[in-house]
């Protein structure tokens, strides 16, 4: 069965959107930080898996609802944005943090 | 002490990473041969991302935190864990998942490569953009691992 484009689009978009998240929310919130921690033994490693698991969960779910087709333009488009967005969005984070520290 | 680890998370990165600028290259005049080979060389780039992902994950874990983030804390250079290592650790785990992609687009859609022409850009820029991601790894790590030098360097002196 092929892959069907407009979920790897959306899991992609909103498994990266959850990275940031967990990202800029674990440097606010040390209750959170150490819920990640205590899931694995780092916060790293817990961000890193539950980012594998949030993409194949969106993929399977948006999977049921989006009909086959063939992939369009739009949908890469998508994914590079909102990777550049993700990029630019945890890069400025942690730069605006340490200019007001 | 010069740790394994890191030149190989680094190497096989940056390995990784130049074969989605030869995946590119082949996509900008494709035909079905060169299509089905940008496959191929898609798939090892996503398995050289992969591996390297989870070397770094191993020396981020293990020998950085002990050992190199301290100095490079304690250094007039700070920022280049606080600002640099912070954001690199975090924005290394797109790369995987954008290689995938790739990957399964060209695996699974190698006929709609050649009817459109749109769909095809879109791919090559996709592959460019994690290229560049690559590039801009290396560059961060080329910046923490100078700072960690000059860290070094002071507490010698």
């Amino acid at each position: 069965m092929k892959p069907k484009p407009q979920s790897l689009a959306l899991s992609s978009v909103i498994s990266g959107l959850t990275l940031v998240f967990m990202t800029i929310y674990a440097e606010l919130s040390e209750t959170f930080k150490k819920f990640l921690t205590n899931l694995t033994t780092h916060h790293w490693i817990s961000k890193s898996i539950l980012t594998i698991l949030i993409f194949i969960i969106v993929y399977y779910l948006s999977s049921i609802f989006f009909k086959n087709s063939s992939p369009k333009s739009k949908y890469i488009y998508l994914i590079i944005i909102f990777a550049i967005i993700c990029y630019i969005l945890i890069f400025v984070f942690f730069l605006y943090e340490w200019l007001n520290k | 002490m010069i740790n394994f680890l890191v030149g190989l998370h680094a190497g096989l990165g940056e390995l990784g990473s130049i074969l989605f600028l030869w995946v590119a290259i082949e996509l900008f005049n494709p035909d079905s041969k060169r299509i089905n080979r940008s496959s191929k060389i898609a798939f090892i780039g996503f398995i050289l991302l992969l591996i390297s992902w989870l070397i770094a994950g191993i020396y981020y874990t293990t020998d950085y935190g002990a050992n190199i983030k301290p100095v490079i804390k304690e250094s007039s250079n700070a920022w280049a864990h606080s600002v640099i290592m912070e954001s690199k650790e975090h924005i290394f785990i797109i790369l995987p998942f954008l290689s995938l992609i790739v990957f399964l687009l060209l695996k699974n859609y190698q006929k709609e490569l050649l009817k459109d022409n749109k769909y095809r850009k879109s791919l090559v820029f996709l592959s460019i953009l994690i290229f560049l991601i690559g590039l801009s790894m290396a560059f961060l790590g080329y910046l923490i691992s100078s700072a960690y030098r000059a860290a070094l360097e002071v507490n010698v002196v």
